[in-house]
């Protein structure tokens, strides 16, 4: 009986053993990792039982009878393999490929450079840090050159200061911040934006026309924000180092760290310097061809806290400049630091310290709290020929705001903010010979509490986003002023994403530091009334198609903007040619902007991107249309880039085409310092080539590769002091091929 | 009465492996993580191809797009895979609007369950 029964148990414990399932997932060794494998067949050693990995390469084999647990899989052009399952109940098996040589194609750089954001009610183009390595990007001046929404453009020859206009309009109606910050402003209009450098800065987020209204009032053809490095996605190190043709030297050191000891804190400190070029005259006209620039930049970014999780959350940026730019005659001498009667020169020298704050305190998903403060003073001091400009400025803007989630899904955000802005300038002349009557001391104040409100609604799962808002305003001397705006995405599908926008906005005039012409001419100024803040309205519609997989992926777009003034300010160069009056413009002035692009994606190594642009940007004066100077009527640009896939080096070329622009009027000046009406097309050709080896990247390029120049551009060069000498019409190129040569190092 | 016992225990023993060990494997575990950052309709998929293509996890599911979260449901094997490493390959996975950006932040939240409680 004993016997019967240790055999009962022995033969219980042999069927009931193998009863088991094995679960396992199966591999195939790529150059960079491990992808999963479908249909790989799974069998027992010895025996025809077996199963296949499904689309996730998951495969579910019984054990029951088996005794040689080993397995073995087979899959078409990999080596077979066989693994020991023993007790365990899960396991993986990862394949080699027959033959490493076959199938060697691998890619691992497939990342997009710009893109079109397909969330946000805005139709919002994000210029990545990997598009903004397809050029020298020395600055954030410098960074357009791959697309086509800004157009960079000369105010000031001699200073090379620029603006970024959006639709065709000038800088001062688009609203540019830096990490979400109005630090443009004021004074800062004139030379901030190349203050930048472009090794601090991540993406570019540039959006056309009405735009939200929770960062403020002003923006009315557009908004360019213009997000930092942050100090925990950046890389440990990196060092840049560049220099170009003409001498003028750029140095850059950025450095992310982990403060504390939970390691909530984390810093980027950025070092930024430019020394000057050597002085270059290429065209004969006594005038410096690029300014002598020399910049020393700090900027230090602490982050805490996740603004996503619940808690408290806080960014810190400091940074201070200190720039200096030296233009003019050749032989222009500014180390008294005063203005030369005989020889002209033009300098500008400040210092900037800023300081902002983005902090807040999420209480669970649907509310948190944010409160957001900057402020910054600029102390600049310019000589313009026989002008003496010196300028101060304190700037200081405070937000808070309460958002609400609702209905887990709509997203309201209200609050007030309050921006001051107090310019003091003083003009003097050293020379009295030309008899202008501008000299004196200006103040300019703005005052400006305001409360918002804006909702985004979120239907159907996204496709539908409707933001709607409005602010109301009050200047301390004209009183207040209410800001609706709207806009609304549909996404049909996919592929296809449709949106429209309307909206107003108003900004205040700053008159010397947006029009620094005004000093730079010999006209006087006649003040005929009080400047009253600009107004407008914007409205706009887009359409983004996606087309395209794998080896060939695609956007197509298209979007037209109209902006209309109630009111306007520029000044009156025609009337007088030794004039400028100063006074307000009721009349009709309208902006009509048309903007086709297609981006394509061959083969995850090829991109190419083609945009068209119309603009039609005109006001009416005494029943004649006159169109603003220094826009082309029709643009054109392209880029093509190729990255291979081994990653080791790629190439970038990018092509514009500008038609005839039309000129600020000169016919009323003597027939010798007259200029065309219209400038004439050009071509510009800029291209690059980078290396990467290890952690070094090489990049050498060079820009305007044909030499194309808008040869003395300076009207009355020959005459600097005269009452006609004019540096406001550049409309192409002046300095001509620049070729460079840089490095960057980085530890990741 | 011998003869009862074997019998017994002979079916016990044969009963007993088939329920111990017929079941599914006992690693297999169920994760629910929420993950906030969704930019567009493709982010779910790009997420989706990461975990699936992660040793250790045998199935996938998520929920539809709702202000930028979508709940994803995970089965795993805590034998080859741990609930924090898919955290840490959600929060690896690429926009889908532009690859150089890591934007999806996660939340598993029956750990937000058990804090309730």
């Amino acid at each position: 009986m004993r016997r019967t029964f240790t055999v009962l148990l022995f033969s219980a414990f042999v069927i009931s053993m193998p009863a088991q399932t094995i679960k396992g997932k199966i591999f195939g060794k790529m150059e960079s990792g491990k992808e999963i494998l479908p249909g790989v067949a799974v069998v027992w050693l010895g025996t025809t039982t077996g199963a296949n990995t499904n689309e996730n390469g998951v495969f579910e084999i019984s054990s029951d009878g088996i005794s040689d647990k080993r397995l073995v899989a087979y899959y078409m052009g990999y080596l077979p393999d066989t693994i020991t399952v023993g007790g365990l109940t899960y396991v993986s098996i990862v394949l080699e490929k027959t033959s490493q040589k076959l199938n060697e194609v691998t890619i691992t750089e497939t990342r997009e450079m710009a893109y079109i954001s397909s969330l946000s009610a805005a139709k919002t183009e994000v210029i990545t840090q990997r598009e903004l390595t397809k050029t020298a990007c020395c600055d954030l001046s410098g960074c357009f050159e791959t697309q086509a929404t800004i157009q960079p453009q000369t105010t000031n020859v001699l200073t090379n200061s620029k603006e970024l206009r959006i639709l065709g309009l000038s800088g001062v109606y688009n609203q540019i911040l830096f990490d979400g910050m109005p630090m443009i402003q004021g004074l800062s209009y004139t030379y901030g934006i190349s203050s930048y450098p472009g090794t601090l800065v991540d993406n570019i987020y540039v959006s056309k026309g009405a735009n939200s209204v929770l960062q403020g009032y002003e923006s009315i053809s557009g908004q360019i924000n213009v997000e930092p490095k942050m100090p925990d996605k950046t890389d440990k190190l990196l060092l840049n180092a560049y220099m170009n043709s003409f001498m003028e030297k750029h140095f850059n050191l950025n450095y992310a760290s982990t403060v504390g000891k939970n390691k909530k804190w984390h810093s980027l400190l950025a070092l930024h310097s430019v020394q000057p070029a050597d002085k270059f005259d290429r065209d004969n006209d006594t005038f410096l061809d690029l300014p002598l620039l020399t910049r020393y930049m700090i900027y230090n970014r602490w982050n805490y806290g996740n603004e996503k999780e619940k808690g408290l959350y806080t960014h810190i940026g400091l940074r201070f400049l200190n720039e200096q730019r030296i233009g003019g005659q050749k032989d222009f001498d500014n180390s008294s630091g005063a203005a030369n009667s005989s020889v002209y020169g033009q300098s500008v020298n400040y210092s900037q310290p800023e300081f902002y704050t983005k902090t807040g305190f999420r209480f669970n998903e649907e509310n948190a709290i944010t409160f957001i403060a900057s402020t910054f003073y600029q102390d600049q001091n310019s000589i313009f020929g026989k002008v003496n400009y010196q300028a101060k400025q304190l700037n200081a803007y405070a937000n808070l705001q309460h958002e609400i989630l609702w209905k887990e899904r709509h997203l309201l955000k209200y609050g007030m903010s309050f921006r001051y802005q107090n310019i003091d300038e003083n003009v003097v002349f050293s020379d009295t010979t030309l008899q202008r009557s501008y000299a004196g001391n200006y103040l300019t104040r703005q005052v400006v509490p305001g409360i918002f409100a804006e909702n985004a609604f979120h239907w159907k799962n996204d496709r539908i986003v409707w933001l709607v808002g409005a602010r109301l305003d009050h200047h301390q001397q004209h009183g207040y002023f209410f800001t609706p705006r709207t806009l609304i995405k549909y996404a049909e599908n996919e592929n296809n994403t449709t949106r429209a926008s309307i909206g107003t906005g108003w900004r205040q005039v700053n008159l010397f530091s947006e029009n620094i012409n005004l000093l730079v001419s010999s006209r006087d100024i006649i003040f005929e009334e009080q400047i009253r803040p600009e107004q407008g309205l914007n409205w706009g519609f887009s359409h983004t198609y996606r087309f395209g997989k794998n080896n060939l992926m695609g956007i197509l777009s298209a979007d037209f903007y109209q902006t209309f003034f109630s009111n306007q300010f520029f000044p009156d160069y025609d009337s007088d040619p030794t004039k400028a009056f100063i006074r307000n413009f009721n009349g009709r002035s309208i902006s009509n902007a048309f903007q086709a692009e297609l981006s394509l994606k061959f083969f995850k190594v090829v991109e190419f991107k083609t945009a068209y642009n119309f603009l039609d940007v005109y006001r009416m004066e005494n029943d004649q249309k006159n169109l603003l100077p220094f826009n082309p009527r029709n643009r054109v640009m392209a880029a093509f880039s190729y990255r291979p896939a081994n990653g080791k080096w790629y190439f970038d070329l990018n092509a514009h085409w500008y038609d005839k622009q039309r000129l600020p009027k000169t016919s009323s000046n003597p027939t010798a310092y007259q200029n065309a009406d219209y400038s004439r097309p050009y071509f510009l050709f800029n291209t690059q080539v980078t290396f990467k080896i290890k952690r070094f990247e090489i990049y050498t390029g060079v820009e305007n590769l044909f030499d194309f120049r808008q040869l003395r551009p300076i009207i009355s060069w020959q005459d600097p002091f005269s009452r006609y000498f004019d540096t406001s019409s550049v409309w192409g190129p002046t300095r001509g091929r620049e070729v460079y040569l840089g490095v960057r190092f980085k530890i990741n | 009465m011998k003869t009862i016992l074997s019998v017994i225990v002979a079916f016990i023993a044969m009963i007993a492996p088939n329920t111990a060990f017929a079941q599914q494997p006992d690693s297999l575990k169920t994760a629910t993580i929420k993950v906030d950052g969704i930019t567009c309709n493709g982010d779910m998929p790009v997420i989706k191809k990461k975990l699936v293509n992660g040793d250790g996890i045998e199935d996938v599911s998520f929920t539809e797009a709702k202000n930028g979260s979508v709940t994803f449901t995970v089965s795993y094997h805590s034998s080859a895979i741990s609930e924090k490493e898919i955290l840490m390959l959600i929060e690896a996975a690429p926009s889908c609007d532009n690859p150089t950006l890591y934007p999806y932040k996660t939340k598993p939240l029956d750990e937000d369950k058990k804090r309730k409680k």
